[in-house]
């Protein structure tokens, strides 16, 4: 019997984080699983379940568990481990079996870490410049550029850099 | 919307204009939020929108780029804003461009009110001089009248001065009692309709002649 699948399209396939843990012996704890959508990313992206609780279930819902679990994001292994709670019910997630699970081990080994360079500072834009001139203040100067800082953000600046004040003004920087 | 057009109009009509400008009627363009889905479109499966990666990956670079770029031109201009504000020259250059201005005014104002008061010295001599010679029209006014009161008063002096060599007197009263006694006057008389005059005792001989009704003022009784 072939399924003709009707209603709007998800990007969404897999299983529910208790489709695979529930049906694992002691919850599938020390297992790896990973999700779907990761793998978008060239370096490998998983977790590594820690504990899992799970919370009630509310009528014919996915069911919502509490999963604490180290977390590998994009070849940077976390530090501290992560709640999924509210994510949980997503059918993304994939269960890696036991003997794939070195090979993933090796990968996140053997991934060189992310790098990324952005100019530090910025000429000032033309009509600012202008008007700087007609005060008689210093029109020489730079703007410097601020990194926003997240936990997965890996842009740093470089100093020495300078990018010209343009529509495009550091595409090349920015494709490492 | 219509709420809108609503008050548009109502300000329209507060500021006194004789058309609001910006009036345009608009209805509902979709239905209230907390109705149902239309039956009609309950099984429509809206169309997913295809983005190509590449245009989404460069519409996230240059949004990223345009973010970091206006938060630092907006630092650079917070930074003049400040050092703008608490520069003592720059305060110091407020404060004379205020005195300047403030003299200018000034001189307007003495000048104004220099030509006001020669203006004002001018008006109040006139109105002085004028004041002086209505006084002065008024005193004559009032030195003739009393002159011609009194001319009047000494008229009435003269006539009765006049007068009283005929009044009686302590030494002409026997004179006066003697000529009273010599004229008797009779006012016992009685009058007929024809307005004769009857004196005496006797009716039949009229004594005077006949008075008119009108002058006598006498109603007929018949």
């Amino acid at each position: 019997m072939s399924v003709k699948l009707i209603g709007r399209t998800t990007n969404l396939y897999g299983k529910t984080l208790w489709e695979i843990l529930g049906n694992l012996r002691t919850t599938g704890v020390g297992r790896l699983v990973t999700r779907n959508s990761y793998d978008r990313y060239e370096e490998p992206s998983f977790f590594r379940v820690l504990s899992v609780e799970p919370t009630a279930q509310i009528e014919d819902k996915a069911r919502k568990i509490i999963v604490h679990a180290e977390k590998i994001f994009r070849g940077k292994h976390y530090k501290e481990p992560v709640e999924i709670y509210s994510v949980s019910y997503k059918p993304d997630y994939r269960l890696i079996p036991k003997d794939e699970e070195q090979l993933w081990w090796d990968r996140l080994a053997n991934c060189k870490p992310r790098e990324k360079f952005v100019p530090g500072s910025i000429e000032l834009p033309p009509l600012m410049k202008l008007v700087l001139e007609r005060d008689n203040k210093d029109s020489n100067i730079k703007l410097q550029l601020k990194i926003r800082g997240g936990r997965d953000n890996v842009a740093k600046s470089d100093i020495t850099k300078i990018a010209s004040y343009g529509p495009s003004f550091f595409k090349n920087q920015q494709s490492s | 919307m219509q709420n809108l057009c609503k008050v548009e109009l109502l300000y329209g009509k507060l500021l006194c204009k004789t058309k609001a400008i910006n009036q345009q009627p608009v209805r509902y363009t979709r239905k209230p939020r907390w109705l149902p889905k239309a039956p009609t479109k309950m099984f429509r499966v809206p169309v997913r929108p295809q983005i190509s990666p590449d245009e989404n990956k460069e519409l996230f670079r240059l949004y990223t780029n345009y973010r970091t770029t206006m938060k630092s031109i907006q630092e650079q201009l917070e930074y003049e804003l400040e050092t703008s504000y608490t520069g003592q020259e720059v305060l110091q250059e407020i404060a004379n461009k205020e005195e300047v201005l403030w003299a200018k005014c000034m001189d307007v104002n003495d000048n104004w009110n220099a030509e006001v008061a020669t203006e004002r010295e001018q008006r109040l001599a006139k109105e002085r001089e004028d004041r002086r010679e209505e006084i002065l029209a008024q005193l004559i006014e009032k030195e003739e009248d009393k002159k011609k009161k009194l001319e009047a008063v000494e008229e009435i002096i003269r006539l009765e001065k006049e007068k009283s060599k005929t009044y009686i007197t302590v030494e002409n009263i026997d004179e006066a009692i003697e000529k009273a006694l010599d004229n008797v006057v009779d006012h016992k008389y009685a009058l007929d309709l024809a307005g004769n005059i009857f004196k005496g005792n006797d009716p039949n001989e009229p004594t005077t002649g006949t008075m008119s009704f009108q002058t006598l003022g006498v109603q007929s009784i018949n």
